[in-house]
């Protein structure tokens, strides 16, 4: 069952692409296939039909009943296991 | 081919002029429009770029794909690290060392760069080579190196 993670950056270009990327791989080698789609962060809401899990690369300032969290840490490489860890922890509940 | 330019011992009395000085450099070969040079800055504001690498803060400002007329990098090295506010926790404040600004007009032609870009600054011992370049050419041929594999000659410029 492919889940579906929603990544989201200020223009949607360059940061949401390569974490879409990063994150989609990440998960890969743990065993888990993901679908990551961008948007821009001010269309987040209009985007959330069947997604499971958001990240992003800016502050996001609503809250939805989806989980999100900041997905930095797949640029600089610094706190990806841990990220990780929360991402799976969402992910096998649903 | 993508354009990049590489300069050093930027002289900036803040992050928007440090990242002005590099945007015109970009501007002045007609790779971006004027407006670039507002909109990263504008850009950088709202949606800040610092990213703490270990060992070195980097900045990858960018902006919207209408102000780029051709993909380009200007990479440029402060000459004293100078402080951005952080990617995805704006009250946050990084000192940066290393700018990367970013001209994206194609997204996916753009991203095996930044691919390159970023998995060689998640190396220590690539930090302390970028910190020990003092002048363009030690930096050219740092960058050069990692950026040049696959993709044939990049134009320095």
């Amino acid at each position: 069952m492919k889940h579906r993670i929603l990544v989201a950056c200020g223009c949607g270009a360059a940061s949401s692409t390569f974490v879409a990327i990063r994150v989609a791989e990440a998960l890969a080698e743990r065993g888990i296939d993901v679908v990551a789609t961008q948007c821009n962060l001010s269309d987040v809401a209009s985007n959330l039909e069947g997604i499971d899990l958001i990240l992003t690369t800016a502050k996001l300032e609503e809250s939805f009943n989806v989980p999100s969290f900041l997905g930095v840490p797949f640029l600089t490489g610094i706190g990806t296991d841990q990220l990780l860890d929360q991402i799976v922890d969402v992910l096998m509940k649903k | 081919m993508t354009p990049i330019i590489v300069k050093t011992n930027i002289i900036a009395k803040d992050a928007y002029d440090a990242i002005r000085q590099l945007a015109t450099q970009l501007y002045s070969l007609s790779l971006v429009t004027e407006s670039f040079i507002e909109a990263v800055c504008q850009r950088e504001k709202i949606y800040p770029t610092g990213l703490p690498f270990e060992g070195m803060g980097i900045a990858i400002p960018h902006t919207d794909p209408e102000h780029v007329i051709k993909n380009c990098f200007a990479i440029g090295k402060l000459s004293k690290p100078t402080n951005f506010h952080e990617m995805g926790n704006p009250e946050n404040k990084i000192p940066v060392e290393l700018i990367i600004l970013m001209g994206i007009n194609n997204k996916e032609e753009h991203l095996p760069y930044m691919k390159c870009i970023l998995e060689n600054m998640s190396s220590k011992s690539f930090i302390y080579a970028v910190r020990a370049c003092e002048d363009s050419t030690g930096l050219k041929t740092l960058f050069g190196k990692c950026l040049s594999e696959d993709e044939g000659l990049i134009n320095f410029e």
